[in-house]
């Protein structure tokens, strides 16, 4: 089974494609990125996977199920992580409060933790060595530490595959290190896949199974990191401004300004 | 022996505080203030609609018609909302309030003038002035707002944290939206009729503002939003029973200087 297979997939609104006849054969379990710069797609395939934005044609199975017929099944069997953007900093809620949400609203109603959510939830916050900070307010925390916060809720409520938007987005190298050990982790011990949209595939380029580049909705390259990261591929995607730099056989490329 | 007026005024506060712990912190997470000064002036819109069109529906009372507008302006700000949340919110919320109360204005000048205030009346409601169906109005109203917040309590705080991921797992975000700004828009049209539009601002937006600054939980938010509004208005009615003053401006005024002091707290 794979995690993600798209066959000539167009999606987005109002019948206009932003994602344009994409296929995919995202293999699982594995640790899988799907890169490019801003504004490529790659926040559009997260929610076209999660029955988000609608298909146009073309043919499109998280972890074997059609979408859409079969999106609340996937949805049970999937975990999304959003861009820290997304999140509401009024809100005071605990970190433990947190990592129980997902797994109480795959739960539905009546939505209140039980004893084993809990437990399970201060497992997922040790996973990402967050365990001491479940009292603290989740907004009092640093960058890093919560999405590594994010990550556990994600964990919690017991994916196959977990979806990231941008997981290392403005965050601390340590914590940039953590996210990417505590995915590979959940690959090799749980058999969970983890895609990863990112616009810098530096922390993962040396522990990713598969790698897809996008640039303006279209797919660039795709398949192995020895395949797909090549320094033609990834100055297609960042223009000539990129420098692309070999480290044990695996490309990275430095771009001055990333957004552009 | 205490004054039954008192009493009566006392129960008012409390009630009030109690809708304004239930609405307010809800508002104040999504950034929504302004949600409450829209759904009191689209009431002037529907009662004044109500009022011209009782020739013809007698069972169409204005308060029935400050609610029904009240309720248009929720489902547009909900519809506003939809994909894109927070700021397409707050302009739907800036041309609701606009075109609510262009529509009062345009309709009052259709109504006869002996009935012009009955539809002012539903933003100069004063405390010291209840009624017997003002305070039943504001006794359902609390129940009311408290019922819907305990009923879908989780759900909307999920939602208010991060609608995205509740979405993609499932929670049916847009309605749940729409029952909250439905509730908001409900329990605010009713509660300006009988109190006045200065305590219902007042008492919904800045106690639920400061509790969410100092709360380190949406429950401790919602007790800490009770508090600072009862305490508000409490000291405003003991202030105007010393002196000659309004009870709902001083509640408004202890309102903001709270807000103002978690402002100074930091982080």
């Amino acid at each position: 089974m794979l995690a993600v297979e798209a066959k000539g997939l167009y999606s987005g609104y109002g019948g206009r494609p932003i994602l344009k006849d994409l296929s995919l054969s995202i293999p699982h379990p594995s640790l899988s990125v799907v890169m490019g710069p801003n504004g490529a797609g790659k926040t559009t395939l997260l929610r076209t996977l999660l029955g988000m934005v609608p298909i146009i044609s073309g043919e499109l199975r998280v972890l074997g199920e059609p979408i859409p017929e079969r999106i609340g099944d996937v949805r049970r069997r999937v975990a999304y992580v959003p861009q820290k953007e997304e999140i509401g900093w009024e809100v005071p809620i605990s970190v433990l409060d947190v990592v129980v949400m997902l797994r109480v609203i795959k739960k539905g109603p009546p939505r209140k933790p039980t004893l084993e959510d809990v437990e399970v939830a201060r497992r997922a916050l040790g996973l990402v060595d967050m365990e001491w900070a479940e009292k603290r307010c989740f907004r009092a925390l640093s960058g890093g530490q919560q999405q590594r916060v994010l990550i556990a809720r994600a964990i919690a409520s017991e994916p196959e595959l977990l979806l990231l938007d941008e997981p290392v987005s403005a965050i601390d190298a340590e914590s940039r290190h953590k996210i990417a050990e505590v995915l590979v982790k959940l690959r090799d011990e749980a058999g969970i896949t983890s895609l990863i949209v990112t616009h810098d595939i530096n922390p993962f380029a040396h522990v990713a199974d598969y790698v897809a580049i996008l640039n303006n909705g279209e797919l660039v390259a795709a398949g192995p990191v020895a395949t797909a990261l090549t320094p033609e591929n990834l100055v297609a995607v960042y223009g000539p401004r990129a420098k692309i730099v070999e480290v044990g056989g695996v490309c990275y490329a430095i771009v001055s300004d990333a957004h552009r | 022996m205490i004054d039954q007026e008192i009493v009566r005024v006392a129960v008012a506060g409390v009630l009030v505080s109690a809708a304004a712990s239930a609405m307010g912190p809800q508002v104040v997470y999504r950034g929504l203030s302004f949600l409450v000064s829209a759904a009191a002036h689209a009431a002037l819109g529907g009662a004044a609609l109500a009022i011209l069109l009782q020739p013809y529906l007698p069972w169409l009372d204005p308060i029935l018609g400050a609610m029904i507008t009240s309720l248009v302006v929720a489902s547009v700000v909900g519809l506003a909302g939809r994909g894109g949340r927070g700021p397409s919110m707050e302009v739907a919320i800036g041309v609701a309030f606009a075109g609510s109360m262009s529509l009062a204005v345009l309709l009052m000048y259709q109504l006869p003038p002996e009935r012009i205030p009955e539809v002012w009346g539903f933003l100069v409601g004063d405390i010291l002035l209840l009624s017997p169906l003002d305070m039943i109005t504001l006794s359902l109203t609390a129940t009311f707002a408290v019922s819907v917040v305990t009923a879908f309590y989780r759900e909307f705080i999920y939602i208010a944290f991060d609608p995205g991921a509740a979405e993609a797992q499932g929670l049916r975000v847009g309605l749940y939206d729409w029952v909250m700004l439905a509730s908001v828009a409900l329990s605010v049209s009713a509660m300006t009729k009988a109190v006045g539009a200065i305590l219902v601002y007042a008492l919904i937006v800045a106690p639920a503002g400061a509790a969410s600054k100092l709360a380190k939980s949406p429950k401790q938010c919602i007790a800490l939003t009770f508090v600072i509004a009862t305490i508000s208005i409490g000291i405003g009615l003991a202030l105007s029973l010393m002196f000659n003053v309004s009870p709902s401006a001083i509640a408004g005024v202890l309102s903001a200087v709270v807000y103002l002091a978690t402002l100074t707290r930091g982080g």
